[in-house]
């Protein structure tokens, strides 16, 4: 008896090995990719969802444009808060600050001419961070010049300022790239599945129809088909999506790798930019004295001094 | 005695099959998709469209 039980047990073992096999292979595939995830991309999830977007020439114009309006925003705001600081402290040294405002005012051509030149998702990443640091800089810089209670006070007054003519020009352009883009989109996948739907493009074309409305529609045109159409035709959306994810894969991983190479020449570009020359000068002695710029640079531009102005430019 | 063994050794053999029955449905997805499958894809196409009242987000200044 004792010899049968233990052939069983045998048996029940041998039988568990490919079960346990299959959880193994699982969890192993899971771990890695979590670990992936971390390693591969330092893109934000937010970050992540405006590149799909941008993969495409009129994407990324939109994205960049959409950029250019938060820098613009945050150029008002930046100004309105020194105002507001000075007016609490008169003897109050902003020149850091004003420094800051300027090269995001620099950062801002930039990323309009990117705009202009139909530049890829890449570029809009790389601006974004930029853009990102420079606001955090000027964050940092601003909560030591002032107490809590008036950082309190001057937030509520910036939060709370109307919208400018100037961003409501960039909502009138975006809204109207956006209506064409969207129906391009929806013109693309509908090709992928065979399908036309001249109509509803149209109304997204008009601005007539959002998101959710292509959603339903989307949904509904699948509902329509019967398993095998719909089978096949998910398995194109399927790969579409699989397609975004590489792309998306592929910026993070060029992000990483050439991130801080370009930025020496993109700040570069950057204090060119800057036409006036006391602007120039505040921004270069900041970008001195944060060992970005070589020193002595701000000083040899004001003395005319070109040999040195070529001087290397170091990452921050 | 001899039944016993036998019926013993079909349950295993069914655990064996369906072990591997398992493993080969984990390996290969199924070409049908569920109607979850279906909202969930339509969804994730959702990000290759722009909302216009979305932002680029940059942080606030103050």
């Amino acid at each position: 008896m004792i010899k049968k039980i233990a052939v069983f047990a045998v048996f029940l073992l041998v039988a568990m090995i490919p079960l346990a096999y299959a959880d193994e292979n699982e969890q192993v595939e899971n771990n890695e990719t979590e670990n992936e995830e971390v390693n591969e991309t330092n893109l934000s999830n937010e970050t992540e969802k405006e590149v799909i977007a941008a993969s495409t020439g009129l994407g990324a114009k939109i994205r960049l444009m959409q950029l250019e309006k938060s820098i613009t925003r945050n150029i008002i705001a930046g100004e309105a808060a020194i105002a507001a600081l000075q007016q609490t402290n008169l003897s109050v040294n902003v020149t850091g600050l004003q420094s800051i405002i300027e090269e995001m005012k620099a950062l801002k051509i930039q990323v309009n001419q990117a705009s202009e030149e139909n530049q890829t998702a890449q570029k809009f990443v790389e601006l974004k961070h930029d853009a990102i640091e420079l606001t955090k800089q000027f964050r940092k810089e601003f909560k030591l010049l002032i107490k809590e209670n008036d950082l309190e006070k001057i937030r509520k007054k910036v939060h709370g300022m109307n919208e400018s003519t100037e961003m409501k020009k960039f909502n009138g352009k975006i809204k109207d790239l956006v209506k064409q883009y969207n129906a391009q989109r929806l013109e693309k996948i509908f090709e992928e599945l065979g399908k036309k739907n001249q109509t509803l493009i149209e109304r997204v074309r008009n601005g007539n129809a959002g998101i959710s409305e292509i959603r339903s529609e989307l949904l509904s045109e699948l509902r329509s088909l019967d398993k095998e159409q719909r089978s096949e035709a998910i398995a194109k959306l399927k790969e579409d999506v699989s397609k975004h994810a590489v792309f998306r894969q592929a910026v993070a991983q060029k992000l990483k790798a050439e991130y801080l190479a370009k930025k020496e020449s993109r700040i570069h570009e950057r204090i060119e930019k800057i036409q006036d020359k006391e602007a120039r000068k505040i921004v270069e002695k900041r970008l001195e004295k944060e060992g970005i710029v070589a020193e002595g640079k701000a000083e040899a531009r004001a003395r005319g001094d070109k040999t040195n102005i070529s001087a290397e430019v170091n990452v921050r | 005695m001899r039944p016993a063994f036998i019926i013993i050794s079909f349950l295993v053999i069914l655990a064996v099959f369906a072990g591997c029955t398992q493993q080969e449905q984990q390996q290969q997805p199924s070409a049908e998709f569920s109607p979850e499958e279906t909202t969930e894809t339509v969804n994730s196409l959702d990000q290759s469209f722009v909302n216009d009242s979305q932002d680029v987000e940059i942080g606030q200044m103050v």
